[in-house]
């Protein structure tokens, strides 16, 4: 216990640091290379528009920009990246979005309204032989028009109130119009864009080299001369940050192995948490077409049989899934209070009451010797033990299956399990980007627990629609209590990060997601 | 001799065949296919026909027969395909990763001939002695200690204890040496400590086998000195059997560094090949697993040979 | 020329006269080989650990308690606890189940099926011969992880009563051409036995001539091999487990439990990492010991 008192000194100590200087009253030095860990294996691609992992998003992101970005220091905060300023029409129907000047590609080619259309159009119609993973959240543009070179207008079909967020999203990489049109596959092999750092190699297996695009927009930007992202099995990215081989895995540790890279590194390091979780949630979804799980009784048994509470405790040592909450991120707008959380099936504190409310709904459904099985992925073995061992103290048996990637997902897919990990896109909090693996199967494939609710697809469309923040929440609310007390899915934990960073990597900020602020650009090492 | 050589490459060229046949034939049981683990797991939605468009494209949507058929014609001209995840040439994912893991085998060898022939030799002397007994209890605790687990307590140590651990960047043995000896060490270590007890034991039993041949005996009757005995007439005919070992374990310490590899984060075939196993990479598994079928086939082919050399009774066969 | 080698071969050769009188056997291994008297022991207890696991761990091996996360081992928890608060002296007596179930199944399974390849290809020769030991070939070009890794992730998971029948049959296969070649070689020399002529002359069935007449003659190198190939395919399943396509969490595994979590707790919780790890060498130490004192006692050759 004495190291774990070790950590929040170092964090009481940071925390401190950073108030008191502060981002703005240090001078950033001009040099040096980043190296720091990718702990999540090799990218299946280059390309954004096809991507949404974060081993994906760590390697590439420093050589792209975006049209708007989310600023990472003021979460969720939306502000331009190569837009240098914007105006929404008062019906909200027109977005009007001027570019900043001077904006040159790695190739030395000038970026225009042109380059911005044609990534867009990629993303929203992808041609033939292009993926495009979340063209659904740009369903609401109706036409993208460049009337000059600095200026593009995105004319939406109904208003959307998330639009400038969905247009922020970290994955809208700004392609090249020119490479795209002799081949609109280039940024799935190569990578070439207008970020503050020029790809230089790819080993993989090894390593990911970029070094500063001496061109890039923003006047004295980056401070790095280059960065490397180095490929590492978790194990020895701990290994690696406890021998001070790399600066920083943007992915976090648990605070376990913090605590074992602050007992061998000491003052070296700086411990970072994100506050009070990430905005990644993990859920086991359930497949409402197996007979046993059809019953909306023997459903909401599975979730009364959980005890969140305690379970976090365990989670919060060793992994980084710990906090508790309902469907929206704890800590953001659209969260609820514990107080009102604790009202939502398997979330009460009481929960011998709940659990024999398990056991009778289970009885009378017929179903008091269920067995079932937790389809999972590879890394997180622990969600199946908790769930296992919560599931046993209501007479339910389950067996956890790992399996690999393929077949994880072509099982999911065709609906083979009965329980599947399930994890939510964590870019930002919104629901209409987040929730929409809970559109009805029919009308989404993506949703696993295979249910079709029209009233699900009602609220969902409902709440896109309402521009006031107060109305708009309790439409929220009222979506988020219907699809837990339905059963359809069980939220297990949301993420939880401890970022371990060197302590001469200066501009790191920890915002509450992992996929904002990783251009690299801020980022400098103090000498 | 030629009709022997000819017999035992048509072997060598059949068991290849049917291997490559295996693996083949292997891997199309496996439920899902790169296509899903590429798209899907970087989430989002999609559609089945991108699906059906990537395997088309893969091959995928081929018959089986077809599929097969092509690969084998690859392989008759020494072309394994592409990397269905990478996209790049096999030949060219499994070059890019050889060096190190051929480098630690042999390093691993060299440690394990260094540790094992004294006390092979040692053994074998002191039959039945304490000594003897001793050795013996210790090379079977050496191959009882799982290497992936020695490997972790020698990784976790040195940075308990020294508070450094080995470079995580592959350093090339002809930039810098030394640097790719503090690297490459411990593994090679781990793997070379487990290859030693085996030689060891090999050697020992050869030996022992040796010393009680009639020609031995005659010597010893004959008053010759034991060390000279041991020197010039036992060792020399007990090391076949010993360097058939060191071949054999040799290809199959590729098979070994699997797991060390994983251990140590070494940018091997080994890691290549777990990570390919779990993407459903075909492609590069086969190429990946036809590399460690001729490399034992052809060690086998080798001592073989040598054993025809050297002993005429196995040519006339 | 059997390029492989195996230690083991040299204990092909006919177990001699049968009716061996067992107990005195027994009383004749535990003179002339103490360490194998002790290794057997040692498999015993483990053994009875795994059989009698109900009563001998003190917790249930799958309870969490989050209220004791990582505890030393102490009076309670003799081993410890792991990070989700289980007892971890009672996953490794589990651990013991699972590791000895897969271990001596799949070697039984690889040994049954190899052998009888090998006796089968013995006693028919020919191309019958020809054409299995091609097969065999095929087989043993592979290292033995290599094949059990592939295997395993073709064939998924597939749990029967807890023991994962999949994973049984991706730790024997490997293992299935290594009795074949060994018993082959053994059965070739009992195949000229007068007996087995006269069985033929008799017109016995090729069945009853292989099962009734030659099997019984190989038991002794089977025996040696099977007892071997358990320490193996123990260490087997727990590479395997570590790797990630062996046995699933929460079922107690000790190469399981060497993954993931374990090791970042090595310096906060060594407990967690030592003990697994010692379960599997010793219990792999006991069986190959077991097996050499085994081969040296049936074996005529080595007993000097």
């Amino acid at each position: 216990m004495k190291v774990r008192s070790s950590v929040c000194a170092v964090v009481a100590a940071t925390a401190v640091l950073f108030s008191a200087e502060g981002l703005a009253n240090a001078t950033p030095q001009r040099g040096g290379n980043l190296v720091f860990a990718v702990s999540l294996g090799e990218p299946a691609t280059f390309d954004c528009h096809a991507a949404g992992s974060l081993n994906v998003m760590y390697r590439v992101a420093p050589h792209y920009s975006t049209l708007l970005q989310i600023d990472a220091a003021h979460y969720p905060k939306v502000v331009g990246d190569l837009a240098e300023s914007w105006t929404v029409s008062p019906d909200g129907l027109v977005y009007e979005f001027k570019l900043r000047p001077n904006v040159k590609f790695h190739d030395g080619t000038k970026l225009t309204s042109g380059d911005v259309r044609a990534s867009f159009e990629r993303m929203r119609n992808p041609p033939q032989g292009v993926l495009s993973v979340r063209k659904e959240l740009l369903a609401d543009v109706a036409s993208i028009e460049t009337p000059d070179a600095g200026t593009v207008v995105f004319r939406l079909e109904k208003p959307n109130v998330s639009m400038l967020a969905l247009l922020a999203q970290p994955y809208g990489c700004i392609y090249s119009e020119a490479l795209l049109k002799s081949d609109p596959t280039y940024p799935a092999k190569k990578v070439m864009g207008t970020g503050p750092f020029k790809f230089v190699s790819y080993t993989p297996g090894a390593e990911w080299v970029g070094e500063r695009f001496p061109d890039y927009f923003r006047p004295g930007l980056p401070h790095l001369d280059g960065f490397k992202a180095i490929s590492l099995t978790p194990p020895s990215a701990v290994n690696a940050l406890a021998g001070g081989q790399v600066m920083v895995d943007f992915r976090g540790v648990s605070p376990l192995e913090a605590d074992r890279i602050v007992s061998t590194r000491g003052k070296d390091v700086q411990i970072f948490e994100a506050n009070p979780a990430i905005s990644t949630l993990f859920m086991a979804m359930i497949n409402t077409q197996k007979p046993a799980l059809r019953d909306p009784r023997v459903r909401k048994a599975l979730a009364l049989a959980l005890d969140h509470w305690e379970g976090s405790k365990a989670m919060e040592r060793s992994t980084t899934l710990s906090v508790v909450g309902g469907l929206a991120r704890p800590g953001s707008e659209f969260a609820r209070s514990n107080a009102e959380l604790e009202k939502l099936p398997g979330f009460g504190r009481n929960v011998d009451a709940a659990r024999a409310e398990a056991r009778r709904l289970l009885a009378e459904a017929g179903q008091a010797n269920l067995k079932l099985t937790f389809l999972n992925r590879k890394p997180w073995p622990f969600l199946g033990v908790y769930l296992i061992d919560q599931f046993r103290q209501i007479g339910v048996t389950m067996v956890q299956e790992q399996v690999e990637d393929s077949q994880f997902f072509a099982r999911r897919r065709a609906g083979e399990f009965d329980l599947a990990v399930e994890y939510l896109p964590d870019y930002l909090d919104d629901p209409t980007a987040k929730w929409s693996i809970f559109v009805s199967h029919e009308k989404n494939p993506a949703n696993i627990a295979r249910y079709n609710d029209p009233k699900v697809d009602t609220l969902m469309e409902e709440q896109s629609r309402i521009g006031d923040p107060a109305k708009r929440l309790v439409v929220i609310r009222q979506l988020e209590e219907y699809i837990l007390t339905q059963g359809y899915t069980l939220p297990l934990f949301w993420g939880r990060r401890t970022t371990v960073v060197d302590s001469r990597l200066q501009g790191y900020v920890p915002a509450p997601t992992n996929y904002v602020g990783q251009d690299l650009s801020q980022f400098w090492i103090k000498r | 001799m030629p009709r022997y050589l000819g017999a035992k490459l048509l072997q060598l060229v059949l068991t290849l065949a049917g291997v490559a046949a295996l693996i083949f034939l292997l891997l199309r049981v496996l439920p899902g296919d790169v296509v899903e683990a590429k798209y899907l797991a970087e989430g989002g939605n999609v559609s089945e026909e991108v699906l059906a468009a990537e395997r088309t494209r893969l091959g995928l949507d081929r018959p089986t027969h077809e599929q097969f058929a092509e690969w084998m014609g690859g392989l008759v001209r020494l072309e394994l395909g592409r990397s269905m995840w990478t996209g790049r040439p096999v030949a060219e994912e499994i070059s890019s990763r050889l060096a190190v893991t051929m480098e630690v085998a042999v390093m691993a060898t060299v440690i394990a001939i260094v540790i094992a022939v004294p006390l092979g030799i040692a053994s074998a002397l002191a039959h039945g002695s304490w000594l003897d007994q001793a050795i013996r209890v210790l090379t079977v605790a050496w191959l009882s200690v799982p290497a992936f687990w020695l490997g972790m307590l020698v990784l976790l140590g040195l940075l308990l204890v020294f508070e450094w651990g080995p470079p995580i960047e592959h350093i090339s043995l002809f930039e810098d040496p030394l640097g790719n000896l503090t690297q490459l060490i411990w593994p090679a270590l781990v793997v070379g400590a487990r290859m030693s007890a085996m030689i060891a034991r090999m050697l020992r039993s050869s030996l022992l086998e040796v010393l009680n041949e009639d020609y031995i005996r005659t010597a010893r009757s004959k008053g010759v000195r034991e060390s000279t005995i041991v020197a010039r007439h036992a060792l020399g005919n007990a090391l076949l059997p010993a360097v058939t070992v060191v071949g054999m374990e040799f290809a199959f310490l590729l098979g070994g560094l699997v797991v060390t590899e994983q251990v140590f984060n070494l940018n091997g075939i080994g890691k290549l090949l777990i990570q390919a196993v779990g993407q459903n990479d075909f492609t590069l598994i086969q190429g990946l697993v036809m590399l460690f079928a001729v490399f034992f086939v052809s060690v086998n082919f080798a001592t073989d040979l040598l054993y025809a050399a050297l002993d005429p009774r196995v040519r006339l066969r | 020329m059997e390029a492989m080698a195996v230690p083991f071969e040299r204990a092909a050769r006919p177990a001699g006269r049968r009716g061996l009188r067992w107990l005195k056997g027994i009383g004749r291994f535990a003179r002339e080989q103490p360490l194998g008297l002790a290794s057997a022991l040692i498999i015993l207890v483990i053994l009875f650990a795994g059989v009698f696991a109900v009563w001998v761990a003190p917790y249930d091996p799958l309870a969490t308690d989050f209220a004791k996360l990582l505890l030393p081992p102490d009076a309670t928890h003799w081993a410890g606890t792991d990070e989700f608060g289980r007892d971890i002296f009672s996953r490794l007596v589990y651990g013991a189940r699972t590791a000895l179930i897969l271990g001596i199944c799949s070697s039984l399974l690889g040994g049954i099926a190899g052998g009888l390849l090998g006796v089968t290809s013995a006693y028919f020769g020919g191309w019958v011969d020809t054409v299995l030991q091609r097969f065999v070939d095929i087989l043993l070009s592979l290292p033995v992880i290599i094949l059990a890794l592939i295997v395993a992730a073709v064939l998924g998971r597939h749990e029967i009563y807890g023991i994962d029948a999949n994973l049984m049959f991706a730790v024997a296969i490997p293992y299935m051409p290594k009795a074949a070649r060994v018993i082959r070689a053994a059965a070739l020399t009992v195949r000229t036995m007068p007996y087995i002529d006269a069985a033929r002359a008799a017109g016995f069935s090729h069945p009853r001539i292989v099962l009734g007449h030659m099997a019984p003659n190989l038991a002794a190198p089977w025996l040696v091999l099977v007892s071997a190939f358990t320490a193996q395919t123990i260490l087997l399943e727990a590479a395997l487990s570590y790797l990630g396509v062996g046995v699933t969490d929460p079922t107690p595994s000790w190469g399981l439990m060497l993954s993931g979590v374990a090791v970042q707790s090595f310096s906060q919780a060594p407990w967690t990492v030592i003990f697994p790890g010692l379960a599997i060498s010793l219990t792999v130490f006991a069986f190959s010991l077991l097996g050499d004192a085994l081969r040296d006692t049936l074996d005529p050759k080595f007993r000097h």
